[in-house]
C-alpha cells in the first residue's frame, strides 16, 4: 500500500473512531446528568 | 468456533486451577498486568503527544515513535498473557459481562489500528505526512486505548 492511500485510510478511520467515541461518551454524560437531575432536581 | 466452549475450557483449565487456588500468584500476575498497563499507556501518550507537538519537541518524532512502539509491543504481550491468566479465575462470569466484550472489541480494534495503520504510516518520514492526518491518528490512538482502559475498569462496576 502506498503512502497516499495509507494516509487516506488512516485519516478516515481515525475520524470514525473519534466521532464514535465522542458520541458514546456524550451519551454516558447525558445519562449521568439525567441521574443528577432526578436526584437533586 | 464455539466461544462459550472456550470459556468453559478456560474455567476448568490448569490456569484456572492456579488462579483460583493461589491468591498470591494471582496478585503477583495482577501486578505485572498493572505495570504493563502503565507502560502501554505511557508509550501511547508519549508517542501520540509527541505527534501532536505537546511534549519532547526537541526530539524528532520518528525517534520517539520508534522507541515507544518497541516498548508498546513488549507491554502488550505481558498484558495479553497476564490477562488470559486473570480471566481464567472468572471465565464464565466474564463471558456474560457486556463490558468485557466491549473491552475485547476495543482491544482487538486497538491492536488492528496500531499494527496495520499507525505503525506502517509512521514508518514514513513524518515531514512528508499531512500534519492533520498525524494529529487525527494521534487522537484516535489515544481515544482507542482510553476506551480499552475505561471498558476494562467498567467490568468491575457492572
Amino acid at each position: 500500500m502506498n503512502q497516499a492511500t495509507l494516509e487516506k485510510i488512516a485519516a478516515g478511520l481515525s475520524l470514525v473512531v473519534i466521532v464514535a467515541a465522542t458520541w458514546f461518551y456524550w451519551v454516558q454524560i447525558l445519562d449521568v446528568l439525567e441521574l443528577l437531575e432526578m436526584a437533586y432536581g | 468456533m464455539d466461544v462459550f466452549a472456550f470459556f468453559q475450557w478456560l474455567d476448568t483449565s490448569w490456569l484456572a486451577s492456579i488462579s483460583k487456588a493461589y491468591g498470591g500468584v494471582f496478585a503477583v500476575v495482577q501486578v505485572f498486568h498493572l505495570l504493563a498497563m502503565l507502560t502501554l499507556g505511557g508509550m501511547v501518550l508519549t508517542g501520540d503527544l509527541r505527534l501532536l507537538g505537546v511534549l519532547l519537541k526537541d526530539v524528532p518524532s520518528e525517534v520517539v515513535i520508534e522507541h515507544t512502539q518497541k516498548w508498546f509491543s513488549v507491554a502488550l504481550v505481558v498484558l495479553l498473557a497476564s490477562g488470559i491468566f486473570m480471566s481464567s479465575a472468572v471465565a464464565i462470569k466474564l463471558y456474560y459481562n457486556s463490558f468485557f466484550w466491549a473491552k475485547m472489541a476495543s482491544l482487538a480494534f486497538g491492536i488492528f489500528f496500531v499494527y496495520t495503520i499507525r505503525r506502517p504510516l509512521l514508518r514514513y518520514d513524518h515531514s512528508t505526512i499531512n500534519p492533520w492526518t498525524l494529529r487525527l491518528v494521534a487522537v484516535a490512538s489515544m481515544t482507542t486505548w482510553f476506551v480499552v482502559a475505561a471498558s476494562g475498569r467498567w467490568i468491575g462496576f457492572s
